[in-house]
């Protein structure tokens, strides 16, 4: 749910007056929500905190002209995917996963005791469907993300993307059903590993 | 209706599990705030100037400007952005 919180308007106005402390304020408050969703898009660290601090940066020029009597969560969103979906049109096809590439040292390099069994297939299940959810065309990925990560009902999420409720059901839908074709085999098969129990997608 | 409400299978509490994760750097929120440090001052230095032009002109055309609202309060701008500055310089 989006948080909504009186004291956002007023920490607003102190932005707008040019207290710097109250844009402090609001970083870490909101730090978190702008970080996980632009990472949960782009699929890359760096580009994640590049958007963190242009979309600060833009609170603080814009403040004057963001409304502090409604939450300013979906303002943030606005700006988040904005800032995602130009990093993504302009440099994904570009650039190389760094993550990606350093996850897979780490496999390399990590003694074979230092994690468990379990830990090992954990951490690579949850690489695998961050992997399938940036295959997602960019739509889809962000009505996902939205949905999964911020917990947004489709009414929120719509108001934020500026479309009918329908185009998001319908985007969930989807990203929902290539999610479950591109990870069914491969959460099954180590669900069942680590946990003993089978795993239901219906 | 949230994913929460929709009863989330096993499938989607992997699928949130997955996405939130991760921090960023603390240098984000330093060069945040000095970024603004250095907008706020640079837009206090626009709204000097413009009040300044605005006044010469006024004078040109035989008329008293009054004095604009960031003018009066450019004392404050700068010490707030002092302040911020002294602090991310004290925590880097």
């Amino acid at each position: 749910m989006l948080p909504a919180d009186g004291d956002d308007g007023q920490l607003l106005a102190q932005v707008r007056g040019g207290e710097l402390q109250a844009l402090g304020v609001l970083y870490d408050k909101y730090r978190l929500l702008v970080f996980h969703t632009a990472l949960a898009i782009t699929h890359d660290t760096a580009a994640a905190e590049d958007i963190l601090q242009e979309c600060f940066l833009r609170l603080n020029a814009h403040a004057d002209r963001i409304d502090g009597n409604l939450p300013l969560a979906p303002w943030l969103y606005r700006v988040t995917i904005n800032l995602s979906y130009t990093w993504v049109t302009r440099t994904a096809r570009r650039q190389v996963s760094l993550e990606g590439l350093l996850d897979q040292l780490d496999r390399f390099i990590t003694p074979a005791n230092a994690a468990t069994e379990h830990q090992v297939e954990s951490r690579d299940l949850r690489e695998s469907v961050r992997n399938a959810v940036f295959s997602l065309p960019f739509n889809q990925r962000v009505a996902i993300v939205l949905h999964y990560l911020g917990d947004l009902g489709v009414k929120e999420i719509a108001s934020i993307l500026d479309c009918p409720v329908g185009t998001v059901k319908s985007r969930l839908y989807n990203g929902r059903e290539a999610l479950r074709a591109k990870l069914a085999g491969r959460v099954e098969s180590e669900t069942v590993l680590a946990r003993g129990v089978a795993y239901d997608f219906t | 209706m949230t994913s929460h409400e929709l009863g989330a299978d096993r499938f989607e509490r992997v699928l949130t599990e997955s996405l939130g994760r991760g921090e960023p750097s603390i240098r984000v929120r330093q060069a945040v705030l000095c970024a603004a440090a250095e907008h706020n001052q640079r837009a206090l230095r626009q709204a000097a100037r413009r009040a300044t032009a605005n006044r010469q002109l006024a004078g040109r055309m035989g008329r008293s400007a009054p004095a604009g609202p960031l003018t009066q309060g450019s004392s404050r701008w700068i010490e707030t952005s002092h302040i911020a500055m002294m602090r991310v310089r004290l925590t880097t």
